[in-house]
């Protein structure tokens, strides 16, 4: 199998100037949890990927405000790339630590991404409403369910 | 195989007074994304669960100081659990029917021991199992 069997083409991109609250809402319309961070809309050379948990990291875990914040600010340098004919099972171990592979064409432009071999529709597939909507109680409850 | 095969076992856990910056770094830390929220310390009883995408959703999503926020503003209060020496099959099939990616393992007190996340079970079971729980749990979104 190879990276361009399993290729989300559309992820969703932004440039490292778009405002933060801007780059977590088009995270969400797009239903992931990366946004790709690409040089420019007329070369679209990724030079970065802002998730979910660099945004906590980078945001609250420093104890910053979002607010005047970027793209640029919370984004990974550091990740890793793949090209549309590579062998998926070269990935399995170069991807330890990282969770979405950036696949690019032989000019460098993105392609699209490789998602955690868990699989991106599995990442989306909790259920936004528990998360997002549904109301906290003032105090926590401590109601779980247990099954032996 | 049993659930304590591949478990993460005695994971960071903080409680719901815990500020969201605390959270945050316990995450860096640990190299996670989610934080079981216990009762207290001590007792270790689960009462929610927080994640990553809870913090980002607060502060980013709702324009929330996180320096204002704990925990217990941001989590998800009720928990899902299974014990250690349940079998994953079983607890796979709970994870579907739940819609979740990640359950708390509670010993026979009730307490926290353990967290098996959706990638465990990717990287230990079977292809045939993962593809299962990540075609049930994707089937929300379908």
């Amino acid at each position: 199998m190879f990276v361009r069997d399993l290729i989300n083409e559309n992820p969703a991109v932004c440039t490292e100037d778009l405002p933060l609250e801007q780059v977590y809402k088009l995270m969400q319309e797009k239903s992931g949890d990366h946004v790709v961070v690409i040089e420019s809309n007329a070369h679209r050379i990724p030079i970065g990927i802002v998730t979910e948990h660099e945004i906590c990291m980078q945001v609250v875990g420093r104890g910053r405000s979002p607010r005047g914040m970027t793209a640029a600010n919370v984004m990974n340098t550091d990740f890793v790339k793949a090209d549309l004919g590579a062998d998926l099972s070269d990935f399995s171990q170069r991807r330890s630590g990282h969770r979405t592979i950036i696949v690019t064409d032989e000019n460098g432009a993105l392609q699209g991404v490789l998602p955690d071999r868990v699989s991106d529709r599995a990442e989306r597939g909790e259920i936004p409403e528990r998360l997002f909507k549904s109301a906290l109680p003032p105090s926590p409850v401590a109601a779980f369910d247990r099954i032996f | 195989m049993l659930v304590r095969e591949i478990m993460t076992k005695s994971p960071a856990c903080c409680t719901p007074e815990s500020s969201l910056q605390e959270v945050a770094r316990m995450m860096v830390d640990n190299d996670c994304g989610c934080i079981p929220v216990v009762e207290n310390s001590t007792s270790k009883i689960p009462v929610g669960v927080i994640t990553d995408r809870d913090i980002t959703c607060r502060v980013v999503a709702e324009g929330k100081n996180p320096l204002d926020l704990t925990a217990g503003d941001a989590m998800t209060a009720s928990v899902v659990a299974v014990m250690p020496d349940t079998a994953l099959e079983e607890c796979c099939n709970l994870m579907e029917e739940k819609q979740i990616r990640r359950i708390a393992v509670v010993d026979e007190k009730g307490a926290c021991c353990g967290i098996l996340a959706q990638a465990d079970i990717a990287g230990n079971a079977s292809d045939g199992k993962t593809a299962e729980v990540v075609q049930e749990v994707s089937r929300a979104t379908a």
